[in-house]
């Protein structure tokens, strides 16, 4: 016999908002033959002092597009390694973005569904046009042009719970 | 000129560990038709008939949506019985075959870390599907037949000090 069991809230909860602005959205798509160069560039980059906020990647074919979020003083050192090491091969390096990032956890978000379509709801309801969102542990990332982190979090919170001693810090911006 | 080091000559980094799940499939979805509602339409449908996800990555431009997530293998089933009837929401899905997500951790930001990732699953011939950190873990998507290279590749790299899944 098997037993299912099923927990809903009526708002999700959140342990709050954080909120970083002055980042940079680098993309780059790497052909899937190239990922060890690019692999190479990242620890060179590394050992330089280098460090990311956030790092997403998709599949395109036989390519991979490789998003990373930085902070913008690394943007474009970051760039430069990237074509150098991955030079002559068949990629493409797009220019950093001025991005902001508003990321956020809960209890249980890395076993429950819904959490991320009521984000995605939640800002479609005060079209605030999200860049990208990435999830994978216990925690939602959503990456949003700059200036738009603000709206973002006031989009939210009309979507989510936020405990009260963390409401003062949402608009704590870091970076 | 910047020199390429060869980061296989560098000692292992020590990690607490890596965290193996597995029984997952990949849902791929790519579409330039219905660029604008797709993803809330999707995800609404997913959260209505209860499917968790335990990896997402994407987002959607003007010009399209593109996201992967994983999914438990079990709600494949489920998923291909929801967008079957519905032309709009099957368009341009992909259900893969089964994938394990291998998180390493903690990453501590490092790009270093990264690196080391890539390039030890790179070297060893394993397609990525994809890859997203949180706020600790780094967590590549490979595909199930590749789980015993690419947790050998890692272990080449890294000191993993526990192995969980």
């Amino acid at each position: 016999m098997e037993t299912k069991a099923a927990y809903r809230e009526s708002r999700i909860k959140t342990y709050g908002f954080q909120r970083i602005a002055g980042l940079s959205l680098l993309r780059m798509t790497v052909h899937s033959e190239d990922m060890e160069s690019l692999g190479e560039a990242f620890c060179r980059l590394g050992e330089a002092g280098a460090d990311f906020l956030l790092v997403f990647s998709q599949r395109r074919g036989q390519a991979s597009e490789v998003c990373l979020v930085v902070t913008a003083q690394w943007a474009r050192v970051i760039e430069d390694r990237v074509e150098e090491f991955l030079a002559g091969t068949d990629k493409a390096v797009r220019p950093g973005v001025p991005a902001e990032m508003v990321f956020f956890q809960g209890p249980h978000f890395g076993d429950r569904y819904g959490i991320l379509e009521a984000a995605v709801r939640g800002l479609a309801a005060r079209r605030v046009k999200m860049t990208a969102a990435a999830c994978s542990g216990s925690c939602i990332y959503i990456v949003l042009p700059e200036g738009k982190s603000e709206e973002a979090v006031a989009a939210l919170s009309e979507v989510f719970e936020i405990p009260r001693a963390s409401t003062l810090k949402q608009s704590a911006t870091r970076g | 000129m910047v020199e390429h080091k060869d980061c296989s000559t560098t000692e292992k980094i020590a990690m607490d560990g890596l965290r193996v799940s597995g029984n997952l499939a990949l849902m791929e979805v790519a579409d330039r038709s219905y660029a604008g509602k797709h993803l809330s339409r999707m995800l609404g449908e997913l959260a209505k008939a209860g499917v968790n996800m335990n990896l997402f990555i994407g987002g959607e431009t003007q010009e399209e949506i593109r996201f992967a997530c994983c999914v438990a293998a079990s709600d494949g089933a489920h998923i291909k019985a929801l967008m079957d009837p519905n032309p709009e929401l099957r368009t341009g899905v992909e259900l893969s075959a089964a994938v394990d997500l291998l998180a390493l951790f903690p990453h501590c930001f490092d790009l270093k870390i990264l690196g080391l990732g890539i390039t030890a699953l790179a070297r060893a011939g394993i397609p990525l599907h994809g890859f997203c950190s949180s706020l600790s873990a780094i967590t590549f998507v490979t595909d199930h037949t590749d789980l015993d290279q690419a947790i050998a590749a890692l272990k080449g790299c890294f000191e993993l000090g526990v192995e969980t899944s």
